[in-house]
């Protein structure tokens, strides 16, 4: 094309300078920050230009002083059982949606996207609660059908099932999975493979489950891939119900416990360095994550049509 | 599943340390950092002085986190036997129906033996101890000497118009913060009205029955908030947010500001950071105002019904254990917190140690708790209290922040905390006031 | 709606039990729970709640403090959605000429989207410091003018940038495939007929953008409501007087420090069906997007 582009190319050019630096300036200010010593940051006053040389230190004491690093290991714990049961749970429910003929298939996709519009921490309360006591339906149950009477005539004493996941890694991530966005994601992409496939499939003699284990699943690999780290990076980033859910540090993740480091020590000027160099800290594994992953994710993920 | 469990993990350890105890048991604290520390170590000093039973201490990370798993616990029936709660929580508990008095299970301990300030928190209507305090803290001031000095005030004050001459003084000398505090209600009005004798609240601050009224809009506590916010606008006063290092008491810490309002839990930081130039000494009075007793900050320990007699024998070992002068004093000089009985301060005193640094504020602070008292000083029985405080703080917040007029805040702050009581007086209802 | 092939209904059920399970014990339950709590006094501790009717609802209804807080995340919910989609969207178009700086733009405007809203906080509560901060320099020039503690505004509008900074990547990526997945033969067909590159953003590109759009505006919507937790809980707490007290923090406030379990569940019912009613509302919008290209 012979078009003179240059005017709204430079504009161009522009803006995404000013984006840019928009997205890099805390980074930045996170970085120079965690250079510097305690001592440096107090006397400076404010935020500088200037480069420290204690980044490594500052490092060094979040890895060995603060309980960070175990609730990094949490962190990844929770995350992976977030994007596995997400990625799993999401994958055998859309076969069935997509390749069963059922006529529960509308209402059980309907159910399942509802949770779309309801985060988690709306409902962080009454989750809690059942947390806390998994087996608190089942009670319910037994009491409305009249069989928690019919025991206690038989035992003779009232008995309650209890189990509480408060403080577990699978109490923390249950929760965080139930957004099925997956369901929605992965039946767009069952759609658009050829109608044909287990009608092939069924010919050679392969059950329903051998058709999903052996032709579907690596067919489903972008999409799987992508989604699974998008849920990682999804459940990495949770707060609000990790904090009720994990009360004793030993239990939370890493956002959780950076927040914490806050609030440590009231009676000084805060440690912003030793902050800062937390919050990279925290940030390090689904930042390099998104970093490389990007190109898969933004494709598996069907935004994409390039 | 709850292999991974931290909870299941715990549960397994004890069922298997189960044949070689009596009883093992759980108790719930809230703090963190040093204090966390020094609870951690009484329970290992517990379970080192004796085999009979064994103690699980399970830091919950902050006092409302540990009360909301004690609530949600409570309910599925596994709960600890012991939880440590503070001092605004006091009625919520006491009418739980999930607790049993201490005083009921242990009618033998010296509980007389505990100070004025401290007992009168925690007990019911007829004088029982429903919680045994466990760490205690009281408010006093605070002064850095060198600034004081500089600006040629040579003492203390000790009164509010004391404190305002020197802080004219100090900010006629270039000092930017004479004066701080973070406006806090634990300071500014219900330590303040305790010691000045004056009610927050009808029905003697709530002792006298759920139907009280809020009532400090009028009085010394609002004279007292208006006096703070005009020293504020003179530039004797800063507030959190007005000061560089963003809290007060860092900003006293730090040099920034010459004098404080604060817990006794906060010499140990203050020294730190600046040696012997930090004078105590009892929060200031107005002129011409009878001294009463401040009132007891930090928390107590409390028992948990729906467990076993076993159980119980050894939560009464344990609180005896804590109890013990030896453990007092061992305690007050890792966390700063005071002796709560008469016995232990006085095994304070004795040992000549009182006068060290470490338990600087110790005599300071049972002083204060142990002015003599009256009804307006007992404490605080009002339902919902720690939304209340929130409130206060919205409120008075607003009108720091030029929003509103003082008055105004006190006014709304009080309807609002109207509301909660009547609230509270439903959710209880038909339930007595112990 | 499926190509169902399959019809063992055994194997059917095993497949769709697990997500169904999970949906119903974190999701629905806990859901029907704060409706049905709502309809009662409760007790922190349980050993005595008391039917009440609808009277949680008039009390919150009438509560000024509730429509503060409804009001402000209602304002919140008007501005960082627009300025994180708007801003975007900009963006989008500049990375769309494909000019050298483009595809390292697109490397770098994902990052935010990996870092937590309560980690962005620690960060800019930093950055936004009155005098350690970026603005400390102005308030030595003119002593007060920025203050987040003391000045609600500025409070509110920190609360904005960090929002802003943490929902760009998400929109960008997904508005910049959009744009990407434009046909070369469209614009080539409107450059033959004389339109500058100025005039087939408005004309060619924006409206062939409006089913990203939309899918943004729904996402943000819905999530600004509560994202904003975690940034409030690290930069403000609600404060100064309240200022930032959205409405989710305010629940979480009720719920979790102040035991008012029946006055929280009300408000998270009313919250939910705000929600819900804005999700459909947005839905019924939907007619008005063009799909077909």
């Amino acid at each position: 094309m012979v078009e003179d582009t240059r005017g709204i190319d430079r504009t161009a050019f522009v803006i995404l300078v000013i984006g840019v630096a928009f997205i890099l300036t805390p980074i930045v200010i996170a970085f120079l920050t965690a250079s510097l010593s305690y001592e440096e940051f107090v006397s400076a006053g404010g935020i500088g230009l200037n480069v420290g040389s204690s980044f490594l230190d500052n490092m060094r004491r979040i890895v060995t002083e603060t309980r960070l690093p175990g609730q990094l290991w949490n962190s990844i714990v929770i995350s992976l059982l977030v994007a596995g049961i997400k990625c799993a749970f999401a994958f055998t429910a859309t076969f069935a949606l997509v390749f069963y003929e059922s006529r529960w298939n509308w209402i059980i996709f309907s159910l399942t996207i509802a949770t779309v519009m309801l985060p988690l921490e709306l409902l962080v309360i009454t989750t809690y609660q059942i947390v806390a006591n998994v087996a608190m339906p089942l009670n319910w149950l037994l009491q409305i059908t009249g069989l928690a009477w019919l025991s206690e005539q038989v035992v003779g004493a009232k008995h309650e099932y209890k189990l509480s996941l408060l403080d577990t890694y699978i109490g923390v991530a249950l929760p965080i999975a139930t957004s099925s966005t997956s369901v929605f994601i992965y039946r767009q992409f069952f759609l658009s493979l050829p109608k044909d496939l287990p009608r092939a499939a069924a010919m050679d003699g392969a059950s329903p489950f051998r058709f999903m284990i052996d032709i579907l699943l690596p067919l489903s690999w972008t999409p799987l891939v992508a989604t699974f780290m998008f849920w990682f990076i999804g459940g990495w980033t949770q707060y609000l119900w990790p904090l009720v859910a994990a009360a004793t540090p030993d239990a939370q993740p890493a956002v959780v416990g950076l927040a914490k480091l806050a609030n440590t020590e009231p009676d000084r000027i805060p440690d912003v360095p030793l902050l800062m160099a937390g919050a990279l800290f925290v940030s390090f594994i689904p930042v390099v994550l998104i970093g490389v992953m990007q190109r898969q994710i933004v494709r598996g993920l069907n935004l994409s049509e390039k | 599943m709850t292999k991974l469990g931290f909870t299941a993990c715990a549960a397994a350890f004890l069922a298997g340390a189960s044949a070689a105890h009596a009883a093992e048991i759980e108790f719930w604290y809230g703090n963190t950092g040093k204090i966390e520390e020094a609870i951690q170590a009484h329970c290992a000093a517990f379970n080192d002085a004796q085999s009979d039973h064994m103690i699980t201490c399970v830091g919950q990370g902050g006092y409302e986190a540990g009360m909301q798993k004690a609530i949600a616990a409570y309910r599925s029936a596994q709960h600890p036997v012991l939880i440590q709660f503070f001092d605004a929580g006091t009625l919520d508990l006491m009418l739980s129906e999930a607790v049993v008095p201490v005083q009921e299970i242990m009618p033998d301990a010296p509980w007389d033996d505990y100070i004025n300030g401290a007992r009168s928190y925690y007990e019911t209507s007829s004088g029982d101890l429903f919680s045994q305090p466990y760490n205690g803290s009281t408010l006093i001031f605070y002064a850095n000497m060198e600034m004081l000095g500089d600006a040629g005030i040579e003492e203390v004050p000790q009164s509010w118009e004391g404190v305002m001459d020197a802080a004219r003084q100090l900010k006629a000398a270039g000092v930017e913060c004479p004066f701080t505090t973070d406006a806090h209600p634990w300071r500014v009005l219900e330590q303040f009205s305790a010691r000045h004798g004056a009610p927050i609240a009808t029905n003697n601050n709530g002792y006298g029955g759920l139907d009280g009224e809020y009532t400090f809009n009028e009085g010394p506590v609002a004279d007292h908030m208006l006096n703070l916010s005009k020293w504020r606008e003179e530039g004797l006063l800063k507030l959190d947010q007005d000061t560089v290092a963003g809290k007060y008491n860092a900003a006293f810490n730090a040099g920034e500001c010459a004098m404080m309002e604060a817990s006794t839990g906060s010499y140990g930081a203050a020294y730190a950071a600046l040696g012997d130039k930090v004078r105590i000494t009892m929060a200031p009075m107005y002129d011409g105002v009878e001294r009463r007793n401040t009132l007891i900050g930090g928390a107590a320990i409390w028992v948990m019904k729906g467990h076993d007699d076993a159980d119980y024998e050894a939560a009464i070992s344990f609180l005896n254990f804590v109890r013990e002068e030896d453990q007092q004093i061992e305690f007050t000089r890792r966390t700063g917190y005071m002796p709560v009985t008469k016995a232990a301060l006085a095994s304070l005193v004795a040992s000549g140690k009182a006068d060290s640094l470490e338990f600087a504020t110790a005599e300071m602070g049972v002083a204060s708790l142990n002015q003599p008292g009256d009804e307006n000083s007992r404490g605080i029985r009002l339902g919902f209290y720690v939304q209340f405080r929130e409130f206060f703080k919205e409120e008075t917040q607003k009108a720091f922040n030029g929003d509103q007029t003082m008055q105004a805040a006190l006014d709304n702050a009080v309807a609002r905390g109207n509301e909660l009581l009547r609230r509270f007086e439903q959710t209880y209802q038909g339930t007595e006031l112990p | 709606m499926t190509q169902g092939f399959y019809t063992g209904r055994w194997s059917y059920w095993a497949l769709v039990l697990p997500i169904l399970a999970l949906i119903a014990m974190f999701f629905y339950i806990p859901a029907a729970l704060a409706f049905f709590w709502s309809l009662f006094l409760e007790r922190p501790f349980g050993g005595g709640s008391e039917f009440v009717g609808f009277q949680n609802y008039e009390r919150v209804l009438s509560d000024p403090e509730f429509w503060n807080a409804m009001w402000r995340t209602l304002t919140f919910m008007a501005i960082a959605p627009t300025l994180a989609i708007g801003l975007s969207l900009i963006l989008a178009i500049a990375a769309d000429r494909g000019i050298r700086i483009s595809q390292a733009a697109r490397n770098i405007i994902i990052w935010p989207k990996a870092v937590a809203g309560a980690s962005i906080g620690v960060v800019f509560v930093f950055i936004f410091n009155p005098f350690l901060g970026i603005f400390a320099p102005l308030n030595e020039i003119y002593p007060g003018i920025w203050n987040p503690r003391i000045d609600g505004a500025d409070a509110f509008a920190t609360l904005v940038v960090a929002q802003v900074w943490n929902g760009i990547p998400f929109n960008f990526i997904i508005l910049l495939s959009g744009l990407q997945a434009i046909p070369d033969t469209l614009t080539k067909a409107a450059a033959m007929d004389g339109s500058g590159p100025w005039r087939r953003i408005v004309d060619l590109q924006l409206p062939l953008l409006t089913p990203q759009l939309f899918l943004t505006f729904v996402l943000e919507f819905v999530g600004t409501v509560v994202e904003a937790f975690g940034l409030i809980d690290t930069m403000t707490q609600g404060g100064p007087g309240g200022a930032t007290n959205l409405l989710i923090y305010k629940i979480y406030v009720d719920g979790f420090k102040a035991y008012d379990l029946s006055g929280a569940a009300t408000q998270t019912a009313l919250l939910m069906m705000f929600v819900i009613a804005m999700v459909i509302l947005q839905f019924r919008l939907e007619r008005f997007v063009k799909y077909e290209r």
